[in-house]
């Protein structure tokens, strides 16, 4: 109960809510009567009171014992600040009673109480609330409706209403967002099926296309407000909701309504939220067939409060925390049969020796991501190569570490592995361990070893070996001035940005790889246009159509006397080589 | 290769070879269900499409009957409705009349190809419009009550011309 005030506090310190705040208190002190509606703006009756600018030393009881003037209070609760900005809320039985109680000024130990209506999700007889304490009796109401709206209407001439109603919803369904709902006011048909036609909505993100044009307003004005209108509509049909990319600034008790409106979800994105205590425990109260999770930025660290959320979620399957405050220990908690993949990203709190136990628990992974969190210790890297050894993609980076090479060694050790990055460059055994890891590691298909510095020719041609390479990213590898690929006949995609490679290596290269489609390029400062030449020569013959793309910005490499044309090669004057801040920092 | 008989509400007969007439999942059923297949003079009477609406079906299902087959889960896919290929584009320059006959033929054959690209039509004469613009275009008569208008506008405010 604590954190949802607490959330609701922070929310409205948003600063619309203090100009709306504002307007009230002007308008109360004017001699007009002012009109407040019994109701919120959509409709849920008001009987929650939202009061600030309480005094220190007012409490519960005061404020009970006060409004008790009004009508028989139901329930009360005073937060006291840190900051001496107290606020309250004052729940009563009956409108009427809120009513009365908005209408009059109230002073209190010396302060003028400001008095609002709290929000309507807040509301005791908000649908989120209804839904949430009686399901049967909102869905009943619904059914009623429904009988009202389809007594149907249909106009005698050829008219789009001659339409069946399940023609007049498929068109409906190809609208976008915007244009659904403000059709609902065409007639009462058209409002009865666009509100139908939402069950087959299964997915909701912020993206334009989804959400389509509105006029007047932008899409950064899509409001907590607005998207709590559309999951009204839609949220119990929904699977999928992605706030990754979100254009506006969202409040925190977005979660929460977000979670209390979609039972149904399975696959949730929030890493474009910040997460209060509140919008996890909704989550657990309310979702529990979630298989895919990604979580962003939390107010607090919340690993006590997912480590519920994973156990009422026992098909979680995919998990993901960018961003977030979290110590590692939640992780102990996720369901070791089901987990297949862990995303760990910028998570700065992660804790060493917590992540490594955590890791032990997780054999039956499949994927696993570590990346720009915390310093990685050998302890970690043994974990994953001791237990998880059924992961097929292994990527691990951080700045900081401190592994040697017996550490690393154990990664060797998981002979299933197809992908693997890893950017923890550890001195002059860099070499040592590739060749370790060509010789065991045989499925390889991606190897991204980008910023290994110390890598070196010999390093290169120990994994020139592997049988399966499809992607090879050695980008910035400054003391490999050699590269001959065994079999280059599977791979797909090289990037060597930045590197010392001369147009007789490429050349070789391009001729062993039939299936090359990438060649990254950019910034290498020895390769001219015989590379290109040879490459429009050798791919004029291909059979497989496939398109070889060269991407050759800051190279040697001169377009405006290049005049070879072939149908699969493509050229492209663009440099990816300071793509990567801390490279070009370190060159 | 072989052709069936479609024959329309109105009595005429179509030829039509059956690749393309099993574009139509309510045909390629009735075929497969009865096994039609193999008797070359039965005639398929499809009494909910008029003459004139078959014969643009026909036309369209020739054009189109070497398309992929069309996605089986639509949850992923971006709801987009300016991706009218313009020979579709051309084809649906029609009155409103054809283009509700036309979806109510493609609904009940259930052509979901055809229906998506009218259904997608009609859907870009309806977006961007207002309410007032989009009973006017439809010639759709309002029967709300002025109160209840309002309560539905207000409920919607956020998403009206400002």
């Amino acid at each position: 109960m604590t954190e949802y005030i607490q959330e609701y506090f922070a929310d409205n310190l948003h600063h619309e809510y203090f100009v709306n705040l504002h307007q009230n208190h002007i308008i109360k002190r004017t001699t007009d009567i002012p009109f407040f509606s019994p109701v919120t703006e959509d409709g849920v009756p008001i009987r929650k009171l939202f009061i600030t600018n309480l005094a220190e030393r007012t409490s519960f009881k005061d404020l009970a014992k006060l409004f008790s003037k009004y009508g028989d209070v139901e329930s009360c609760y005073v937060k006291k600040n840190s900051k001496n900005n107290n606020y309250g809320f004052v729940t009563f039985n009956s409108v009427d009673a809120a009513m009365r109680a908005r209408y009059v000024e109230i002073r209190l130990h010396n302060r003028d109480l400001k008095v609002l209506a709290a929000d309507s999700w807040h509301q005791p007889d908000s649908i989120e609330n209804q839904y949430y304490n009686v399901k049967d009796k909102s869905k009943s109401n619904k059914v009623s409706n429904d009988v009202i709206y389809n007594l149907g209407y249909v106009q005698e001439d050829i008219s789009i209403q001659t339409l069946n109603d399940d023609c007049l919803m498929h068109i409906f369904l190809q609208l976008p967002i915007v244009d659904r709902i403000r059709i609902e006011r065409v007639c009462k048909r058209w409002k009865a099926l666009s509100q139908e036609s939402w069950y087959s909505v299964k997915r909701l993100d912020l993206s334009y296309s989804t959400w389509g044009f509105l006029s007047g307003i932008n899409r950064s004005e899509i409001s907590i407000c607005t998207i709590r209108k559309v999951l009204l509509r839609c949220g119990s049909y929904l699977n999928e909701i992605n706030l990754s990319l979100v254009p506006c600034y969202l409040r925190q008790s977005t979660v929460t309504i977000v979670a209390k409106l979609c039972p149904n979800l399975q696959i949730i994105d929030i890493t474009g939220l910040t997460v209060s205590a509140s919008g996890i425990n909704s989550l657990i109260n309310n979702c529990h067939d979630i298989t895919k999770f990604s979580l962003g930025r939390t107010t607090y660290v919340c690993d006590a409060d997912l480590q519920k959320l994973f156990k009422v979620n026992p098909k979680l399957r995919y998990f993901k925390a960018y961003n977030s405050t979290i110590s590692g220990r939640c992780l102990f908690y996720l369901p070791s049969k089901t987990m297949e993949e862990v995303v760990l990203e910028s998570c700065t709190y992660l804790q060493e020796d917590t992540l490594s136990q955590a890791i032990a628990k997780l054999g039956n992974l499949r994927a696993l991501t570590i990346s720009k969190c915390l310093f990685i210790t050998g302890n970690i890297v043994q974990a994953i190569g001791t237990h998880c050894t059924n992961l097929k993609i292994l990527k691990i980076s951080s700045v900081l570490f401190s592994v040697a090479l017996e550490n690393m060694v154990c990664i060797a050790q998981i002979t299933n592995l197809e992908v693997l990055k890893i950017t923890i460059d550890i001195k002059d055994v860099m070499d040592e361990l590739l060749s370790i890891l060509a010789s065991t590691c045989l499925h390889l298909t991606y190897l991204d070893i980008a910023e290994c510095f110390s890598v070196t020719n010999a390093g290169i041609a120990a994994i020139a070996i592997l049988p399966k390479l499809e992607v090879l990213i050695m980008n910035h590898l400054r003391l490999v001035t050699h590269i001959n690929l065994q079999d280059a006949s599977n791979l797909k995609r090289l990037e060597c940005r930045v590197c010392q490679f001369t147009d007789r290596m490429m050349i070789n290269l391009i001729e062993s790889a039939p299936q090359l489609r990438l060649l990254d390029l950019s910034g290498c400062r020895h390769i001219t246009n015989k590379t290109l030449e040879k490459a429009a020569t050798l791919t004029v013959n291909r059979t497989n159509n496939t398109v070889l793309k060269i991407f050759v910005g800051k190279t040697s490499v001169d377009l405006s006397t290049f005049d070879k044309v072939s149908p699969f090669l493509q050229v492209v004057n663009v440099d990816l080589s300071s793509c990567n801040p801390t490279a070009t920092f370190s060159l | 290769m072989p052709n069936i008989k479609l024959q329309s509400s109105d009595g005429e007969v179509f030829e039509v070879d059956v690749d393309i007439a099993k574009c139509s999942v309510t045909i390629k059923t009735m075929l497969e269900d009865l096994g039609m297949d193999e008797d070359e003079e039965e005639v398929v009477p499809l009494p909910n499409v008029n003459s004139a609406i078959l014969r643009k079906v026909i036309q369209w299902a020739t054009y189109h009957k070497d398309d992929p087959p069309p996605p089986e889960d639509d949850e992923n896919k971006d709801k987009r409705t300016d991706d009218i290929s313009s020979w579709d584009a051309d084809f649906l320059k029609v009155d409103q009349g054809t283009l509700y006959e036309l979806i109510l033929a493609a609904n009940y054959l259930d052509i979901k190809g055809l229906l998506e690209v009218t259904c997608k039509t009609v859907a870009n004469m309806i977006k961007g419009k207002t309410p007032e613009e989009v009973r006017k275009t439809f010639n759709i008569k309002n029967d709300f009550s002025p109160s209840e208008e309002e309560q539905v506008r207000k409920e919607n405010e956020w998403c009206e011309e400002k």
